[in-house]
């Protein structure tokens, strides 16, 4: 009796996990706005940074224009992917390991080096603990069962359904693209909650975090080994510009001494701003990011020299 | 480690192999098993806390051992009542110190008296309440001659912190539970295709039924100020679904699991969303808890033997004190006594026990009488659950000014279509008429699905089962907290 229970049990749990790997393995990188840059393989460069990144630099024009194929957008959010140790074994985790003439694109803004005032300098209270990037073990597996089952947010019928979210489009190439109302009206409303939210609650309870800092640097020195570095500070809308002045007066020449000391040429596109659309103030708009993307790869060009 | 997780999901076939292929020559063994697969349950959750079940444990163990070796009246009682007063003590320290020095300064507020009283900041150790309400049963049925003390300390120690129960119950009886954890189990295969169909069933009410309905409650009554009329109405119903989907979900796979080891739990829930009167309800809601009340508290307080005013006082106390073990809230307090309400015209005209047997019991369809009465019930039932859902008593009394004052107004139809239309997924709608169509198939059952196509050729069986795995896969809500893990 024990041996048909037994019998039993194992066929129907065997068509059970058959039927739930069939329907994981629908899973692609339209998905959500993270799974595809956990299914595309290692890579030999990266563009790093939150979401500011994610959204603004487009792999496909800098490759273009660059002639290369290799470079893969791996930002993520302001919450998970801040400069950190968190950040940085994710990032040796995505690489592969022969790689030597890599491109290195590392967004730096204030927000990605500051951490909660209370404890800047504590790695273990860093906000990016126990989420996403601290848990994914496998970064370059397709399918990912382990991010699928773990951190894919939501029932899984959308995936039998391929019921995804229109507005956000994420690329084989990693970049994020956007798709949301560009009237002007709402624009209007996505930025004054955007700057809001900042300047209510990000910037009072953030300080730039010298720990946050020497983990940039500690990323830097370890990707140098890999290929050449670039460290690239996004336009923002100048609300979001004045509040950065505010929140760090001195980012661009800690940032320039950064850039000198690992010799990573520093570009500061904040003076541009005026020149982009951006969806809420502080995201590029899609036709904004092909043509800072563009402007990134001129400076590449120029610098890689 | 909760019942619909991947860690619980690996947790019982080991202890079930075990069980069954390397501790099944002696009983002992299996008991010894048993408890540390327990103990293991429990410190997944915070093994700081068992410390705490293990001194319970040996303090009524050895209470009931004192109480069976001596007859001198004197000391029986000062053991009986030693193990009474820790109980309540730890109970009373951890569960509601707070909210009694809490409501003490407030109440003193009131005569100009302002004090900044010392509150505890510990969590609440899960499954205290029902842990205790073993131990206690066990030392008064004792101290009541009912039981002889269980003298095996393992077989005891299983009786009161056996997995599947200990979290949430049922809150079993010595009387039940140790003579089957004392008597040798031998492997019963329609038994264990038994616990692993109602498991089954469990996991679909929790995952999809209050997982899903416990989103859409959760939108409503944390804001609930900007809602009125049928939409806050539709909260409480979707409330009223998420809990009975959740606790009575977590007593299926209870029970079902403790049957894959030959143990049978106490019934904990029989339909009551079809009863036709409160007292219906109460005879199926939470019977575990509603019979500790009536034999541990109702019955020793004079129970129905005293006349009339008696029978109300001792009503009211059991719902009042029912309703305040659930929590050291107000909202508990008055949930409970809502129901006493309820169920005193009942009391008074005797009528009390007049629906003993399930609604429809030789038909297929209820009487147009009883889908009235069904209907009424539920409607108080989900009145009340307004309490027990709201954060605090003045959001309650809110929520139920919003819910009366809009319901005839046109702008909160239209608020209510459109949160059906925009906010609801439409696949809830159709599981919930699926859920309450099987549950009223297999309401002659202990749970609803256990003689589901039984009778039929094997492959529709499993096709139902199939399909039913697949919409907890499928159709999960986001993952929460069993709601009785709080009590």
């Amino acid at each position: 009796m024990m041996r048909k229970f037994l019998i039993k049990s194992f066929v129907f749990l065997s068509l059970i996990l058959g039927a739930f790997v069939l329907l994981l393995s629908r899973a692609d990188e339209r998905t959500d706005e993270f799974y595809a840059r956990f299914i595309s393989p290692n890579q030999s460069s990266l563009i790093i940074g939150t979401s500011r990144a994610a959204q603004a630099i487009n792999p496909k024009v800098l490759n273009d224009e660059l002639n290369r194929s290799d470079i893969f957008n791996y930002a993520f959010t302001n919450e998970h992917s801040p400069y950190g140790p968190v950040y940085l074994k994710s990032i040796l985790a995505k690489m592969d390991d022969g790689s030597r003439n890599g491109i290195f694109i590392l967004s730096v803004d204030p927000w990605s080096l500051s951490a909660d005032k209370e404890n800047p300098e504590d790695l273990s209270s860093f906000r990016e603990n126990g989420l996403m990037l601290d848990g994914m073990i496998d970064v370059s597996s397709n399918p990912n069962f382990f991010y699928l089952m773990k951190y894919y947010d939501g029932p899984f019928k959308r995936l039998l359904l391929k019921e995804n979210d229109p507005s956000l489009i994420l690329h084989k190439n990693g970049w994020l693209e956007v798709d949301v109302p560009m009237d002007s009206s709402s624009i209007s409303k996505r930025t004054i909650k955007r700057i809001s939210s900042y300047r209510d609650d990000v910037m009072k309870r953030s300080t730039i975090s010298n720990a946050r800092l020497a983990f940039l640097e500690k990323t830097i020195n370890t990707l140098s080994a890999k290929g050449k570095i670039f460290l690239i500070r996004l336009p923002v809308c100048s609300e979001m510009s004045e509040l950065e002045n505010d929140f760090c007066p001195e980012f661009d020449s800690l940032m320039m001494a950064i850039s000198i000391r690992n010799k990573a040429p520093f570009y500061a596109m904040m003076e541009d701003s005026v020149e982009y659309i951006f969806t809420d103030g502080n995201h590029l708009a899609r036709e904004s990011s092909s043509v800072v993307s563009s402007k990134i790869a001129e400076f590449i060009k120029v610098h890689a020299k | 480690m909760l019942f619909n997780s991947i860690q619980y999901a690996l947790f019982l076939p080991v202890v079930f192999l075990l069980y069954w292929f390397v501790f099944n020559k002696k009983l002992r063994l299996q008991n010894l098993l048993l408890l540390v697969s327990s103990y293991f349950f429990y410190a997944c959750w915070d093994y700081r806390f068992l410390f705490l079940l293990v001194f319970s444990t040996l303090l009524d163990y050895y209470t009931g051992l004192k109480l069976s070796d001596t007859s001198v009246k004197a000391r029986r009682r000062f053991w009986f009542w030693l193990s009474i007063i820790i109980n309540l003590g730890f109970l009373g320290v951890f569960k509601y110190y707070n909210f009694f020095v809490e409501s003490f300064a407030d109440m003193i507020g009131h005569f100009g008296l302002n004090i900044d009283p010392w509150t505890l900041s510990v969590i609440l150790p899960v499954g205290i309440s029902f842990y205790t309400f073993h131990g206690l049963s066990y030392v008064i049925d004792i101290y009541n001659n009912r039981i002889k003390a269980e003298r095996d300390f393992v077989v005891y120690s299983v009786f009161v912190s056996f997995f599947p129960l200990l979290v949430a119950g049922p809150i079993e009886r010595a009387t039940h539970l140790l003579p089957q954890i004392k008597s040798g189990r031998k492997f019963d295969y329609t038994q264990a295709a038994d616990g692993l169909r109602q498991i089954l069933w469990g996991l679909f009410k929790k995952v999809v039924i209050a997982d899903t309905c416990a989103e859409y409650a959760n939108i409503i009554f944390n804001n609930s100020e900007q809602y009125s009329g049928f939409t806050l109405v539709v909260g409480a119903v979707f409330f009223a679904f998420q809990i009975y989907g959740d606790f009575s979900g977590y007593s299926d796979i209870a029970l079902g699991t403790a049957r894959l080891f030959g143990i049978d739990l106490l019934r904990n829930f029989a339909f009551p969303y079809f009863s036709r009167d409160i007292a219906e309800f109460w005879r199926r809601w939470h019977i575990s808890l509603s019979t500790w009340f009536r034999d541990y508290l109702y019955v020793p307080l004079g129970g129905s033997r005293g006349g009339m005013w008696m029978k109300v006082r001792n009503t009211f106390i059991i719902f009042i004190v029912s309703g305040f073990w659930h929590g050291a809230n107000w909202t508990f307090i008055v949930w409970g006594a809502l129901n006493a309400l309820y169920f005193l015209p009942l009391l008074l005209l005797n009528k009390n026990r007049n629906n003993l047997e399930i609604a429809g019991q030789n038909s297929v369809f209820p009487s147009l009488k009883e889908l009235f009465q069904m209907m009424l019930t539920f409607a108080l039932t989900v009145l009340a659950w307004i309490f027990f859902r709201a954060k605090d008593i003045s959001h309650a009394f809110h929520y139920l000014k919003d819910l009366f004052a809009g319901l005839l107004k046109k702008e909160s139809i239209i608020q209510f279509l459109n949160f059906m239309i925009s906010r609801v997924d439409k696949s809830i709608l159709i599981f919930l008429v699926f859920f309450i169509v099987v549950e009223w198939i297999g309401r002659r059952h202990h749970y609803a699905i256990a003689d589901f196509g039984l009778k039929r050729n094997p492959l529709y069986r499993w096709c139902f089962y199939f399909c039913l795995a697949m919409a907890i896969i499928l159709f999960a809500g986001k993952e929460q907290q069993f709601i009785y893990f709080q009590f």
